[in-house]
């Protein structure tokens, strides 16, 4: 990660709205960006459910990429042409492998900004998959806390309060789901 | 990734504290301190920063899903009109005139929730200090005492060439659109809020967020509004945010 890079931008608006991870901000850049792409894919041999898919997948991909401080939107205008040309890489990736008719050629750019952004092979792109997997393994309760305290924002007071605990019992909660995730990850990521 | 370390709960508060944004500045000085010193806590950091944002990827991809269905396609706003920077500036100043009488008269006829908002929030900036001397920034200065002493439509007059000069000047595109938006000339002052939201660095993207965005809630664009109020950084964000739930 590009520590200078990022403390460059941590100042723009955009980039701090979107990093700091707003449910609400993300669902306003979900919704607004999402008609230019389903006319584009409507337009090039898709239908409305393929333009989700790929959408949905694009949107996270490039979400992904700012967590991980390889891309560093400093408007919203840069942050839709990024998500864009992900999701139109995405979907003629895709086209080819079904081997319909041929849409219009991105430029060379684009296809190394896609090979760029689309690290599968990325050690941490492996190990986020296996978080996402593992997550699911975990107890309803640490599910909750986790996703409450990292995605929806709530604070331990809240936690405590929706769990009947105190705030120093959903700290420690707090750390032993991670903690838990944690194991979860290493031990599973042995056995294959 | 390779985890077999420990993680003590000390380190792992520290590092969610610092990666969530709730670190003060000792916790942010001590975790700077032992990412330069300390040779395995960048991995822990790492590791912590890739289960956080994991957690936050499976429900971000669960919540797509809900945004998705909950967002009628036929009802997304048409981009054309809602496209923030790609807007036009078609609205010549010749117009601007008739615009304060348009305006005016629909805001005395149909003030509507929005613009309740924007009469409510919208304070124009105080200005910078004036210490006059006789360097380039003199005509720059100049404006500012008009702008100071109210006289908005001279600071307009006097900054006008300078922008020529520099149409990338974030001082200046801000404190015209000011200029503007206290003579109520709402058009003439979304452009040069909108040239500085494509300044990438400039340390006037928040506030013209903020403006920018209380523009769009004039017009009742209540998303654009709340768009634009969400990057801004005015410490009466969150409270024009829940008055527009």
């Amino acid at each position: 990660m590009d520590l200078t890079k990022v403390q460059q931008h941590s100042g723009t608006p955009f980039y701090k709205a979107i990093k700091d991870h707003s449910p609400e901000f993300l669902e306003l850049m979900y919704t607004r960006n999402y008609p230019n792409l389903e006319v584009y894919i409507i337009q090039n041999s898709g239908n409305a459910e393929d333009a989700r898919d790929i959408y949905q997948e694009g949107f996270i991909a490039v979400w992904r990429n700012i967590q991980l401080g390889k891309f560093h939107p400093s408007t919203e205008k840069e942050f839709s042409a990024y998500l864009f040309r992900v999701c139109k890489n995405k979907w003629i990736d895709q086209l080819r492998k079904n081997k319909t008719r041929p849409v219009e050629a991105v430029g060379n750019a684009d296809k190394l900004e896609a090979r760029h952004i689309e690290t599968e092979e990325d050690e941490k792109y492996k190990y986020l998959i296996q978080v996402r997997e593992n997550f699911l393994q975990l107890g309803d309760k640490c599910r909750e806390i986790l996703s409450m305290f990292y995605y929806r924002k709530k604070n331990l007071k809240e936690i405590a309060d929706q769990y009947g605990m105190t705030e120093a019992s959903a700290k420690n909660s707090k750390y032993r789901c991670l903690q838990k995730l944690r194991e979860l990850v290493f031990n599973n990521s042995q056995e294959k | 990734m390779k985890n077999q370390y420990q993680i003590s709960t000390e380190d792992l508060n520290l590092i969610s504290r610092v990666i969530t944004g709730e670190a003060d500045s000792g916790e942010t000085e001590l975790f700077e301190k032992r990412m330069n010193t300390e040779s395995g806590f960048p991995s822990k950091v790492e590791e912590v920063r890739l289960l956080i944002t994991g957690v936050r990827e499976v429900n971000l991809a669960a919540s797509l899903k809900e945004w998705h269905e909950k967002m009628n396609t036929s009802n997304v706003p048409d981009q054309s009109k809602g496209k923030i920077r790609s807007l036009k500036y078609i609205i010549p100043a010749a117009v601007a005139a008739l615009i304060i009488i348009v305006t005016g008269i629909w805001f005395m006829i149909n003030p509507g929730p929005q613009e309740n908002i924007y009469s409510q929030y919208y304070k124009p900036d105080p200005g910078l200090p004036t210490v006059m001397s006789a360097n380039s920034d003199y005509a720059f200065k100049q404006g500012m005492v008009y702008y100071k002493s109210e006289q908005y439509s001279q600071a307009i007059e006097q900054w006008s060439p300078l922008l020529e000069t520099e149409p990338e000047n974030d001082t200046l595109l801000y404190y015209m659109a000011q200029a503007y938006l206290a003579l109520g000339l709402i058009d003439d002052a979304r452009k040069p809020l909108e040239k500085i939201l494509t300044l990438s660095e400039s340390e006037y993207l928040g506030k013209a967020a903020w403006y920018l965005g209380l523009i769009y809630l004039k017009e009742n664009n209540k998303e654009e509004g709340k768009a634009l109020i969400l990057q801004s950084d005015h410490q009466q964000k969150e409270k024009i945010l829940s008055e527009m739930k």
